[in-house]
């Protein structure tokens, strides 16, 4: 049995490990609202727009992040819609209720699926890239070539990566579900489960103003939350080259926590609305 | 021209620089460790946004007017040499050359620049890679690039950091013998942080600081 005083030293080794994880949590949490803020600042200000350089990169980031993923979200989204669909038909023949497969498809599809799936595969595909490439370039200093010649950090290299997630993760959610429902139900309607018009008038039947608003908050929040904890990460990279691969670890796992986080709270605070 | 750089005595962790200036025309060394040249780069370049608002210790005065550190306004007056930070990776030769005009949005200016950089990039020898991504390049064409873009921006002051050193001698002469002729054509003021006065650059300096890293700063001496 250990005495009082050993017990009295483990509780003040256990505080302390709990008050240092708090803090560095607390600092962690303020380092990534700063750069969000300033990030947010600098690309709101719009002054990106007259800037051939910053146009430059923005347009290539959109066709890294947007433009080459897209046969990749439309090759998911064929699998995914088709087994979701057959499933859901088959499902709703089972039971005999027909009107729920609209219901179903936008509850599961459209609402949880399609926004997730989507964010999943922009970070892995893009995630890691955006860490590697930021925290190279800090490696290298270019951080201070660029600072050296008035360009800000924030509106050159951070707000058009941030953009380019935004915005391609909105895009690319709508292409995923249109394309899911589309070539879903018309593969489902090839083996004579349904009839394609049918389906489609299920599936508008089934959807509502509410649930396109929620595709759209997701779709643009989500792939949003990843790309500022990917930025973070590349920025926290410093001047140590085997940094690089364990930020862009943790980059990739945090926003996937981050994201499936988010999915929790926000289906918490639906079913309480 | 009135330009001249300025700042007050400025804490670099334990190290002291005393306050000085750099005028017009005129080359100043200033002899400290390396983690000193780069916090002095640093205070000089990438101030903290609180600190632009009222911290800031360096300051351009050009023609009556006070830019302070860390502003855009500032780094576009003053054109910089860092040793193996002449370059971003991801840009061509050309796009590098043109970053600080194609951010800055000034049509005038960048078709100017747009003018030159061919002639700029002869004279320098790299008019036959333009077009070519960046990448991992030698000591030597980080600092010619740098060079390369000072003589496009046409500076007030230039500041440089060691931008001589790790060269092969060859490469060397033909660097300083660039550097020498860029330096005289646009008659800019120079300071040259440094570890060592023997730093390679065999330019005639008006005064050389010399910071000593005890707590102390002291020795100033006139002439190279």
């Amino acid at each position: 049995m250990s005495n009082p005083g050993q017990l009295l030293q483990q509780m003040n080794q256990r505080a302390d490990t709990l008050g240092a994880s708090v803090i560095h949590m607390f600092y962690e949490s303020r380092r990534a609202y700063r750069l969000t803020a300033s990030i947010l600042s600098a690309g709101l200000r719009l002054q990106w727009i007259t800037r051939p350089a910053v146009t430059n990169v923005v347009f290539r980031q959109i066709y890294f992040t947007g433009v080459q993923s897209m046969l990749w979200i439309v090759l998911v989204a064929f699998g995914i819609g088709a087994l979701s669909v057959y499933n859901i038909v088959d499902f709703a023949k089972s039971i005999q209720d027909m009107s729920l497969i609209g219901q179903l498809i936008s509850d599961l599809l459209v609402k949880e699926v399609a926004p997730l799936v989507v964010t999943i595969l922009l970070l892995s595909r893009s995630g890691v890239a955006v860490v590697t490439e930021l925290g190279t370039m800090h490696v290298r200093g270019e951080d201070l070539t660029l600072s050296s010649m008035g360009i800000s950090k924030e509106e050159y290299l951070l707000w058009p990566r941030l953009l380019a997630f935004t915005l391609c993760g909105l895009i690319l959610t709508f292409t995923f579900v249109f394309v899911s429902i589309w070539l879903g139900g018309l593969i489902v309607s090839m083996s004579y489960e349904i009839n394609f018009i049918d389906f489609l008038i299920e599936v508008r039947r089934g959807t509502s103003m509410e649930e396109i608003m929620i595709l759209l908050g997701k779709g643009t929040l989500y792939p949003m939350l990843s790309a500022v904890m990917l930025l973070n990460m590349g920025c926290k990279v410093g001047r140590e080259p085997n940094m690089i691969p364990v930020y862009a670890t943790q980059g990739v796992l945090g926003s996937l926590m981050l994201v499936i986080m988010s999915d929790a709270v926000i289906a918490l605070v639906l079913n309480l609305i | 021209m009135s330009d001249a750089l300025h700042w007050s005595d400025l804490h670099l962790g334990q190290t002291m620089v005393p306050a000085a200036s750099v005028s017009h025309g005129e080359f100043v060394r200033l002899v400290m460790n390396y983690t000193c040249q780069y916090s002095f780069m640093q205070h000089m370049f990438c101030l903290k946004e609180d600190d632009r608002e009222n911290g800031w210790k360096m300051w351009l005065e050009s023609n009556s007017n006070t830019y302070p550190s860390g502003t855009p306004e500032f780094s576009t007056r003053i054109g910089s040499m860092i040793r193996q930070r002449g370059l971003i990776a991801n840009l061509t030769l050309r796009e590098n050359l043109l970053l600080p005009f194609l951010y800055h949005g000034n049509q005038q200016r960048l078709q100017l620049a747009s003018d030159e950089i061919v002639e700029v990039a002869r004279r320098f020898g790299i008019d036959s890679s333009l077009d070519e991504k960046a990448g991992e390049r030698s000591t030597y064409t980080h600092a010619l690039m740098s060079l390369a873009r000072c003589v496009l921006v046409k500076p007030a002051i230039i500041v440089a950091q060691e931008v001589h050193i790790g060269m092969p001698p060859e490469q060397l002469d033909r660097f300083r013998a660039h550097s020498m002729q860029a330096l005289e054509q646009l008659g800019a003021g120079l300071l040259y942080l440094t570890e060592s006065v023997d730093e390679g650059s065999g330019l005639d300096y008006a005064r050389t600081l010399t910071i000593v890293t005890d707590h102390q700063s002291l020795g100033s001496a006139e002439g190279g």
